[in-house]
């Protein structure tokens, strides 16, 4: 963690806060006025602030909840995603964060009351429906939990442990995450509205590409841990990416996934190939140009840039097929359209 | 000899790696020489600026840095390093940083060293986490990505010199200038201000500046050199992070001499470049571009070249 906590005035007073500094007692304190004035500014560098990124301690004032893009979601009618924290400790090189944002400085939102607030909020709007909640799409959900605690009081929140508040019937949390930083959900009993899911990546690519990130084999073990605890847990294969031995890399994938998790246990199987809006990829080359994924997979399809059409499909098709060997259907979201290409599957 | 012929016998001689590290004509005979400094631990381009000749001196003994003619600001270089003393005022400040940076490579390490007022002990030496344009009001964080420990404080630039001292405070009367100009051409990491005490409540500047002894002011940044020397150390180290550019440079230059691309050929030639070389760690023939003929053929051959390239994991 860096030696630099920035401060916001308006979130000092926040017990989070506070217990985040009291946690970095040799940190440097540097008080600002709005995260903005750190965080937003042009002229700085992803990929220099990723190699020692400070920390941000901010107070959010608005759109703590926000509807999911389309496809993203796991068979729910209302779906939004929430962000307690912007940016990740790790450092995939095909994030979209780091197309997205100025800065790879974690900022922490320690308001986290409001966000349980917005959720209840939310959820009474579609009162008698299911409404999923993601967290996990604009930083790991588990990876910082040490510091930031806020998993342990969503936990509270939707277990309805916390006695202030608590989640309505309807509301239904996803926590995505590539951490094996596990030991507080194992200590707590299983919510049955809440899904563990895990982006997972056949071992080659994420030792190459998903760097500082738990190996395969952690991830495989936290998953079984979790699962024999009694939660449930969901596989999110997503990005794929293309490589020469595409077929072996990921076919041993789902044979060590098989071999390892109770399939027959496991709430929902995700996956979507490498994309990345074109503003943020052309962002992305200039922080990396010699990196080599980024210069096979350019291929540019409505503003979206990817692997080529023919590619995506067989890559889709292949996964998918595979996946529902021993995944059944309604289990089973990808992120891309993939009806004309899934052949009857041999088994589910 | 031509200077364009001069430039070329220069290149030959030096290391690729080196060769933009030019600082207008004067800086080709003392690149040599900056090669065999045993204090330089990167080949990334550092800018020092100070306000007055006191600062500078020690830093142009130290650095053993040669004067440079013809310029606009007083400019020392070593071909790595280069100085420019700016005079009094973040205007002064503000165009001396932005004509020097102008002729050095984008990116390059920029530093402003000079002397504040604090109620800090004299001599202290402190890094700047914000600096305040007093005028405008205007806020800067440099981003404090490169470790140090040197302790930090926040820098209020004043357009008069200042006799109120705080304790979180440093009063001098550049760094705005300074900062405002050098993000133009580089990176808020790389870019930093670094003050020593120079006044404070015990030992008041007068407001008409009359207490500032060149050779104090002098001893004071002297004093401070080995931190100073391991803070840009320690910003090289993080420079070095920044992606290379320079091996496409030379056969992406050489190409849109010898033929005519528009600018989004040259922009699509650019990218396929840094492709190839990603794919296979090394360019294409130099002779490629005449066996295809046009430049746009010689950009559809090389897309279908990386088309069918794949990556083994």
């Amino acid at each position: 963690m860096s030696g630099t906590i920035y401060v916001e005035d308006a979130a000092t007073d926040s017990p989070y806060t506070q217990h985040i500094i009291k946690r970095h007692s040799n940190a440097g304190i540097v008080s600002i006025d709005r995260y903005t004035e750190v965080f937003n500014p042009k002229a700085q560098n992803f990929r220099l602030q990723k190699k020692n990124p400070a920390l941000i301690l901010a107070k959010k004032h608005k759109n703590f909840v926000l509807p999911a893009p389309q496809d993203y979601n796991i068979g729910g009618k209302h779906n939004y995603y929430f962000s307690h924290m912007m940016n990740c400790i790790y450092d995939c090189r095909y994030c979209f964060l780091q197309g997205m944002y100025q800065s790879a400085n974690h900022v922490v939102f320690t308001n986290y009351s409001d966000f349980f607030e917005k959720i209840t909020e939310t959820s009474h709007q579609h009162s008698g429906e299911p409404v999923w909640f993601f967290s996990g799409y604009d930083c790991d959900s588990l990876a910082l939990e040490p510091v930031t605690g806020f998993m342990h009081a969503c936990l509270d929140y939707f277990s309805g442990s916390s006695g202030k508040l608590v989640a309505p019937p309807n509301a239904y949390l996803e926590i995505r995450t590539k951490s094996t930083q596990i030991r507080n959900l194992l200590r707590h009993d299983p919510i049955p509205n809440c899904v563990i899911a895990y982006s997972l990546s056949p071992h080659n690519i994420a030792d190459q590409l998903e760097h500082k990130t738990p190996s395969l084999e952690k991830r495989l073990l936290a998953l079984e841990k979790l699962q024999t605890a009694g939660w449930k847990i969901g596989l999110r294969f997503d990005p794929l990416i293309a490589a020469e031995n595409f077929e072996q890399l990921y076919g041993e994938l789902f044979e060590q996934v098989q071999q390892r998790l109770d399939t027959n246990n496991i709430h929902s199987v995700s996956l979507g190939t490498f994309r990345l809006p074109k503003p943020f990829y052309k962002k992305v080359i200039k922080l990396y140009p010699d990196e080599p994924m980024f210069a096979v997979a350019s291929h540019d399809t409505d503003g979206m840039i990817g692997y080529p059409v023919e590619q995506e499909s067989s890559m889709l098709s292949f996964c998918a097929n595979s996946i529902l060997n021993f995944i059944s259907p309604d289990r089973f979201y990808p992120c891309q359209d993939v009806s004309t290409i899934i052949q009857c599957p041999t088994t589910v | 000899m031509r200077l364009k012929d001069f430039k070329r016998s220069v290149h030959r001689i030096l290391p690729t790696s080196n060769q933009r590290f030019f600082y207008g004509q004067q800086c080709f005979a003392l690149s040599y020489r900056t090669m065999a400094s045993p204090k330089i631990t990167s080949a990334t381009h550092t800018l020092l600026h100070t306000a007055l000749m006191a600062e500078a001196r020690p830093l142009i003994n130290y650095y053993k840095l040669q004067s440079l003619s013809d310029q606009v600001f007083r400019t020392w270089s070593n071909g790595l390093i280069t100085l420019v003393v700016s005079g009094m005022g973040k205007v002064k400040a503000a165009s001396a940083t932005a004509v020097t940076l102008d002729s050095l490579p984008r990116n390059s390490i920029c530093l402003n060293i000079g002397i504040a007022g604090s109620d800090q002990p004299i001599g202290q030496l402190l890094r700047a986490h914000c600096i305040v344009d007093a005028a405008t009001k205007q806020r800067w964080y440099p981003q404090l990505t490169a470790t140090s420990d040197i302790p930090t404080t926040s820098v209020c630039t004043v357009d008069q010199p200042a006799i109120e001292y705080d304790k979180l405070t440093s009063f001098d009367m550049e760094a705005a200038g300074f900062y405002q100009a050098a993000l133009m051409y580089g990176t808020s990491e790389l870019t930093q201000s670094i003050k020593v005490i120079s006044d404070n409540p015990s030992m008041p500047i007068l407001s008409d500046g009359s207490k500032l002894d060149a050779n104090f002011v002098s001893d004071l940044i002297e004093a401070q050199l080995e931190p100073v020397e391991h803070f840009i150390n320690e910003l090289s180290g993080l420079a070095a992070n920044l992606p290379a550019g320079e091996n496409l440079d030379s056969l992406f230059q050489a190409w849109c001499t010898q033929y005519r691309f528009t600018v989004t050929e040259q922009r699509q030639l650019k990218r396929q470049l840094q492709r190839y070389w990603s794919l296979f760690h090394q360019l294409p023939d130099e002779d490629l571009a005449r066996k295809q003929g046009k430049p746009a053929v010689l950009i559809k051959y090389l897309e279908q070249q990386l088309t069918k390239q794949s990556i083994c994991y």
